[in-house]
């Protein structure tokens, strides 16, 4: 019974320790933004570049939705200054498909960041 | 008129003086905010613009696919736009950009052509320099590519509503065979309603 429960635990840790990050662990919500839905993210490397693909889908009122990408490198450094945000216009209930290309080669990761502007 | 009319006319003119002395009120904002005051070209486009380009032009095979940082220059960006827009800006700015990437190296542009000959004269003509630290001329290198490209609008106005409508076309163009070698264009569309 203890051999089974030590795989177990085991298991859990390597589980626990191989994860990825979610979808919301990888967006940061700025401002009034909370009824904006991240429904897909993916990323990958296209000609040396890590290329970014997010849906959102709007869900409030307001399609006055802003967003910028940050781009992280070795030991979580941001790879350069902050992006300026960028307005796209979703309806209500419209989902789109947003694309962020890295400005360095040496970006590995990435956050999505969403607001709102009046 | 009695001394009360006399004191209340003094505190009527302090305040308006004092009214008239104060300035606006000045804060600081964030440089890269959405900016919206009105449907002119503005400081988001010109951002937007920079970003994208920079971006496609970084994932183009013309840059990644090189061995070396291949050496590009600067040519004019047409403002085709009924609006005065400072081309040079946008592509300074692309320019710093795809800098900071490392992965293009830029030669001086035709623009700042006369500062570099000048330079050259200046020290290989003056007799006043060091001959081991001047800087011989006939070394200057050519680029491989230039950018080129222009800027569109079609507005349309009514009474109440202002639509603007921008098209940003930019080409990376081979300089020794002419080939276009990575073309892209950003699109925004601004409304401004009463």
């Amino acid at each position: 019974m203890k051999k089974y429960l030590a795989i177990l635990m085991t298991a859990l840790a390597l589980v626990a320790c191989s994860s990825t990050p979610s979808m919301k662990d990888m967006t940061v919500r700025m401002g009034d933004a909370d009824s904006i839905q991240i429904t897909d993210m993916r990323s990958l490397m296209r000609n040396g570049v890590l290329t970014a693909q997010v849906t959102i889908q709007n869900d409030s009122k307001s399609n006055l939705v802003s967003y910028r990408f940050k781009w992280i490198g070795k030991n979580g450094m941001a790879v350069t200054d902050e992006e300026p945000w960028k307005p796209v216009t979703v309806g209500k209930g419209q989902s789109t498909v947003i694309m962020g290309i890295a400005p360095t080669p040496d970006a590995t990761d990435f956050r999505f960041e969403l607001n709102q502007y009046k | 008129m009695n001394t009360k009319t006399i004191r209340l006319s003094a505190i009527a003119l302090s305040v308006a003086a004092l009214a008239a002395c104060s300035g606006p009120q000045v804060r600081y904002g964030d440089a890269k905010a959405v900016e919206t005051v009105n449907a002119n070209y503005g400081s988001t486009d010109l951002q937007m613009i920079a970003e994208a380009m920079t971006r496609s032009l970084l994932q183009s095979k013309a840059i990644s696919g090189s061995k070396d940082a291949p050496i590009v220059t600067l040519a004019d960006v047409k403002n085709k736009t009924s609006e005065y827009i400072d081309t040079r800006v946008i592509t300074d700015k692309i320019r710093t950009q795809l800098m900071k990437s490392g992965q293009v190296r830029f030669a001086v542009s035709v623009s700042e052509m006369q500062n570099q000959t000048e330079e050259l004269k200046r020290q290989n003509q003056s007799g006043l320099y060091k001959n081991s630290t001047i800087a011989k001329t006939g070394n200057m290198q050519g680029a491989q590519y230039r950018i080129e490209g222009s800027i569109a609008s079609i507005v349309k106005n009514t009474k109440d509503v202002k639509d603007v409508y921008y098209v940003f076309n930019l080409n990376l163009i081979n300089n020794e065979s002419g080939l276009l070698e990575w073309a892209d264009e950003k699109e925004i569309r601004k409304t401004a309603t009463r």
